[in-house]
């Protein structure tokens, strides 16, 4: 029956080729749309992540904002301790974040201010790689590093000071100079403009938080295990009362929002494609149905079973579309393999920067998890849209077929 | 005298609300009744769907080794009577007996098991499977029986050798001449060793000498294996050489 149902495919080859075209096509615009999203987001994520959210954060449970935390770890050497020997946990450090204004002589301007360990922190966020001018600390007490935009704005070079000012814990006015050590730039409007990094000693001093911290960041092996890691953190950590722990997805919920918004019309292209490819193949088999009434016909005088009939048309349509996965297969691997050593210019990066910092170059990246749908979801749809002409067929009456011109 | 092998008793066959052409157009006898259905398309309450009565109270019965040829004018209903006979269309009234057993109860598995066995097809316009060579449209019986590969590529290049095709074995239809394929449908209809072999003009699309070695050829099978022969045909030369000869007409027996 392979061999019958294989020779009706090559029967009209240009027909067929059409189909397996199309199927192939189909399938690979799936895989692409999905790799380019999945690949969005681990950069999205990445980026965002490693600017300032980080993967996991651990900080006072009484927090009511995630992204400026308005309760402080009034002892964080236990957990400090705690961390340390957590499998999974690349690097950790301890932080301060709070809001404050930065004058120049020139001007000032609100700003959110991370205080960092500069030595952990440049492993766990990525700002060092964006540094344009100077560095990212080098170690000789109050420095500061903010983007180039706020440079710009506070009209400052390397080397001079400026002054931070904010409300110590004790509600007195803190104020503290700093000398600007480096530049940095993400190409996200708002990062490089409100966003600025200074040493956790001086702050603590500054806001009269000595040996106090509101934030723990931590960065994992791989995205992939954050949750797990997360889970065995709040396991270690569950002693101590005054703390929880968050993923990023807790803190930057905005975040979260485009990903499910980009899934959302992932799903609506992906819909519309499996429709396309339903109607070819439906198309392509009603077609050749047709042409093949009296053929069909024919088989059942000499005793072949309506299932026969079943599964000789089922058969075909899963050929056609095993072949047209396996093209389509291909044919989607080389796009993203290629696209992701040589990277896809989007004009996506300049829209999203005003608000999140974003690549515009996409580096796509297989998202096997997800193909693995659209290979069983074009195949079941190959199979179904088959089995539409196969149940007309194998109820035809045989003298009817017969006849059938 | 011995049992008959097939009997039709009181056979009628009406093909139901057939298509008509109206002023409006052609509409066939299923869109006439839908369009009735809705009572409200006024044109269509003069539309009446006409029956066409195909057969009508047939009595007929068929022995074993029987050369037969059913003749009768275009219409006249021997190709329908063909068919019901062969169990791919099925009598609107009466019975059909095979071997004693009636077949009007079967389910159409049934049905299809009892044509793999018992009867064999050879058609007016030859009706091979266009992708398959010679010898796969032949073996594609014996495969739907189930039978060993070594098996059914035996019997198939004998029958292919009776039918003397067995050099063109390998050729695929659109390769042979309308008797070669012809041919082909015969070896295919025998190749199972069927009760009855129902022929449906088996000539009229071969000249008269392709015809006449085909019909040597039954003849000799007829005669050989005692393998029943029923034609429907108004072809003089099947006629002169049937054993018996069954006049129909208008759906009747004349």
């Amino acid at each position: 029956m392979i061999r019958l149902a294989w020779r009706n495919i090559w029967r009209n080859q240009r027909r067929s080729l059409i189909t397996i075209l199309s199927i192939g096509c189909g399938f690979s615009a799936i895989m692409f749309g999905q790799s380019m999203i999945h690949s969005v987001q681990i950069q999205l994520v990445e980026k965002s992540t490693g600017i300032i959210t980080g993967h996991i954060r651990v900080m006072n449970k009484n927090c009511k904002d995630l992204k400026i935390p308005d309760e402080d770890i009034e002892n964080p050497q236990p957990i400090e301790k705690a961390l340390e020997g957590i499998p999974g946990i690349q690097v950790f450090g301890q932080r301060i974040l709070f809001t404050g204004l930065i004058s120049s002589p020139i001007t000032s301007k609100g700003v959110l201010v991370c205080a960092v360990q500069p030595e952990k922190e440049s492993k766990i966020i990525k700002i060092p790689q964006y540094i344009t001018q100077g560095r990212f600390f080098s170690g000789s007490g109050r420095e500061i590093v903010l983007g180039d935009k706020l440079a710009e704005e506070l009209e400052i070079r390397l080397g001079e000071k400026v002054v931070l000012l904010s409300q110590g814990r004790d509600g007195s006015m803190a104020a503290e100079a700093f000398r600007l050590s480096g530049i940095y730039h993400t190409g996200s409007t708002s990062f490089d403009g409100q966003i600025i990094y200074v040493p956790l000693v001086p702050c603590q001093e500054m806001l009269s938080m000595q040996g106090k911290v509101n934030d723990f960041v931590i960065r994992v092996k791989g995205l992939e295990q954050i949750e797990r890691v997360r889970q065995e953190i709040s396991r270690v950590l569950e002693p101590y009362s005054e703390v929880k722990t968050y993923t990023w997805k807790d803190v930057d919920r905005e975040l979260v929002g485009i990903q499910k918004f980009q899934n959302g019309i992932l799903l609506v292209v992906l819909v519309i494609i499996f429709g396309i490819v339903t109607l070819g193949i439906v198309n392509t088999l009603l077609m050749s149905l047709f042409e093949r009434i009296r053929e069909f016909g024919v088989l059942m005088a000499i005793g072949a079973k309506p299932k026969i009939i079943l599964r000789l048309i089922l058969l075909e349509s899963t050929l056609l579309g095993i072949m047209g996965l396996m093209f389509g297969l291909s044919l989607g691997s080389l796009l993203i393999a290629y696209f992701g050593r040589y990277g896809l210019p989007l004009p996506i990066g300049e829209a999203l920067s005003y608000f999140i910092p974003f690549d515009s170059v996409i580096y796509l990246r297989f998202s096997w998890s997800r193909h693995w749908v659209a290979i069983v979801g074009v195949f079941l749809t190959s199979f179904i849209s088959g089995a539409i002409p196969a149940l007309r067929a194998s109820r035809l009456i045989v003298a009817k077929a017969l006849r059938h011109v | 005298m011995s049992k008959p092998l097939i009997s039709l008793e009181n056979v009628t066959k009406i093909y139901e609300g057939s298509e008509q052409m109206f002023e409006y157009g052609y509409f066939t006898g299923n869109v006439i009744k839908k369009l009735k259905s809705f009572q409200k398309f006024d044109f269509m309450n003069n539309a009446a769907l006409l029956d066409v009565i195909a057969l009508k109270e047939l009595t007929l019965e068929f022995f074993p080794g029987e050369f037969t040829a059913i003749a009768g004018p275009s219409g006249s209903g021997k190709s329908t009577l063909l068919n019901i006979i062969g169990a791919l269309d099925f009598p609107s009234k009466g019975k059909l007996f095979f071997e004693g057993r009636e077949l009007s109860s079967l389910s159409a598995n049934e049905l299809a098991d009892f044509r793999l066995l018992s009867l064999g097809f050879i058609f007016q316009s030859f009706n091979l499977i266009p992708v398959l060579t010679a010898l796969e449209n032949v073996e594609y019986v014996l495969t739907l029986q189930g039978l060993p590969r070594k098996k059914r590529r035996e019997k198939s290049l004998q029958a292919l050798e009776l039918v003397g095709l067995k050099h063109e074995a390998h050729r695929v239809p659109s390769q042979l001449s309308g008797g070669q394929q012809q041919r082909v449908a015969i070896a295919r209809a025998i190749v199972h060793d069927p009760k009855v072999v129902l022929a449906d003009e088996p000539t009229a699309n071969l000249d008269s000498k392709t015809s006449e070695s085909l019909l040597n050829l039954m003849q000799d099978l007829n005669k050989n294996s005692g393998m029943t022969f029923i034609f429907s045909s108004h072809d003089a030369l099947i006629l002169s050489r049937a054993k018996r000869v069954i006049q129909i007409r208008d759906g009747m027996l004349v």
